[in-house]
C-alpha cells in the first residue's frame, strides 16, 4: 500500500526557509501571498494489505523517527491501490 | 577520572575532544563506536560535533536511532554526566534527553565565528558551577541548525528552573534563538547541550584559552 506522510513545521515556528522563499516569490511579483509553509513529503510503498496496520506503522514511524513533535506536525495519507 | 566521546559516522570534533579531555585529565579518554552497545562506568561522556549520518531528516535524529544511545541513557538515568557540543547538542535534544528544538539559522548561513558567551544562574551542575554567573566568555561557533527553539510555556520552565547554561551576548545571537540561548541543561543537571565548541579554544595557537578553563573546571567539579 502506497503512503505519502507531509510533515510541515507547527504554527508558532517561525521556519527561515519558508520565510526565504516567500521573499524571492514577492520579489518576482508574486506579493499576494499570505503565508507560505514549507515541509517535507515522505513516500513509501508498505508490504501490507490493511489500511489500518498501514496507518498504525506510519504512525509509528512518524512517532519514532520522521517527525520531531516540538516543531513539527504531520498528516499521514493512504492511497488506495487502483 | 574516566571519560569517553561518542563516535557517529560523520563525527568530526572527535579528535579536538579528545585532545581537550587528555590535557585537562591527564588521562586518555575512549573513543566509543556509535555501534556499541555498552558504555563502562565513566565519569563523562560527550557527544562531540560534526555532520552524523550527513544530517539527514532532522541534524542529529538518525544518530538519536544509534544501538549506542540505550546505553547512553542508561549512564544518564544512573547520574552520568553527559556533555554534547553542536552536532551532539543537536543528537541530545533528538534523543530527548535535553529539551526543546534548534532549527536552521535565522539568516540562513552557516555560521563559523568567535562569540560572547554570558553565563548563567543555574540549578547545581558540574559543568558551570565552577564559573559565575554573568561571566563573559569568548568560544567559537560553527553550524548551520543552532536555532534554539522551545515554546513559552517550556522557556519560562527553563528559565525558571535554572537549567539555562549559556546565552549569547544580547548584542550578537548569531542564529536566532530563543531567549538568545547557547547551551541548556537537563531538569537535573548532569547533561548540557552547547552550540559553542570549548574544544576549539584551548591552546595559544587558538584566539581564546577559554575552552580549557571550562574543560578544567568541569572535571574538577566531577573529580569533587
Amino acid at each position: 500500500m502506497n503512503v505519502i506522510i507531509n510533515i510541515f513545521p507547527k504554527k508558532e515556528v517561525l521556519s527561515p526557509e519558508a520565510e526565504a522563499v516567500k521573499k524571492s516569490l514577492s520579489n518576482l511579483g508574486f506579493d499576494n501571498i499570505e503565508k507560505l509553509s514549507l515541509g517535507k513529503q515522505i513516500t513509501m510503498t508498505i508490504n501490507e494489505k490493511s489500511e489500518k496496520n498501514v496507518q498504525k506503522l506510519a504512525s509509528q514511524m512518524c512517532e519514532k523517527l520522521l517527525v520531531n513533535s516540538i516543531i513539527e506536525d504531520y498528516k499521514i495519507t493512504i492511497l488506495r491501490e487502483n | 577520572m574516566r571519560t569517553g566521546i561518542l563516535v557517529f559516522p560523520g563525527s568530526n570534533c572527535d579528535r579536538d575532544v579528545l585532545v581537550a579531555l587528555q590535557i585537562s585529565s591527564k588521562k586518555k579518554p575512549l573513543r566509543i563506536w556509535h555501534k556499541e552497545t555498552e558504555i563502562p562506568n565513566l565519569d563523562l561522556i560527550v557527544i562531540p560535533g560534526g555532520f552524523s549520518f550527513g544530517d539527514y531528516l532532522r541534524c542529529g535524529s538518525i544518530a538519536a536511532q544509534s544501538p549506542i544511545i540505550n546505553a547512553l541513557k542508561d549512564h544518564s538515568s544512573r547520574g552520568g554526566a553527559i556533555l554534547g557540543i553542536c552536532n551532539g547538542f543537536q543528537i541530545l535534544i533528538e534523543t530527548k534527553l535535553l529539551p526543546g528544538a534548534l532549527i536552521t539559522n535565522l539568516n540562513l548561513k552557516f555560521i563559523c565565528k568567535e562569540v560572547s558567551l554570558i553565563t548563567q544562574k543555574t540549578i547545581k551542575n558540574p559543568f558551570t558551577s565552577g564559573l559565575k554567573p554573568g561571566l563573559k566568555i569568548k568560544l567559537p561557533i560553527a553550524h548551520n541548525d543552532g536555532n534554539y527553539f522551545a515554546n513559552s510555556e517550556l522557556l519560562n520552565k527553563l528559565e525558571g528552573n535554572g537549567q539555562i547554561a549559556f546565552k549569547y551576548h544580547q548584542s550578537e545571537n548569531p542564529n536566532g534563538s530563543k531567549n538568545n540561548i547557547a547551551g541548556v541543561l537537563s531538569e537535573n543537571g548532569r547533561v548540557l547541550g552547547m552550540m559553542p565548541h570549548p574544544e576549539r579554544s584551548i591552546t595559544t595557537f587558538h584566539d581564546s584559552k577559554d575552552g580549557k578553563m571550562f574543560f578544567d573546571l568541569l572535571l574538577d567539579q566531577l573529580l569533587g
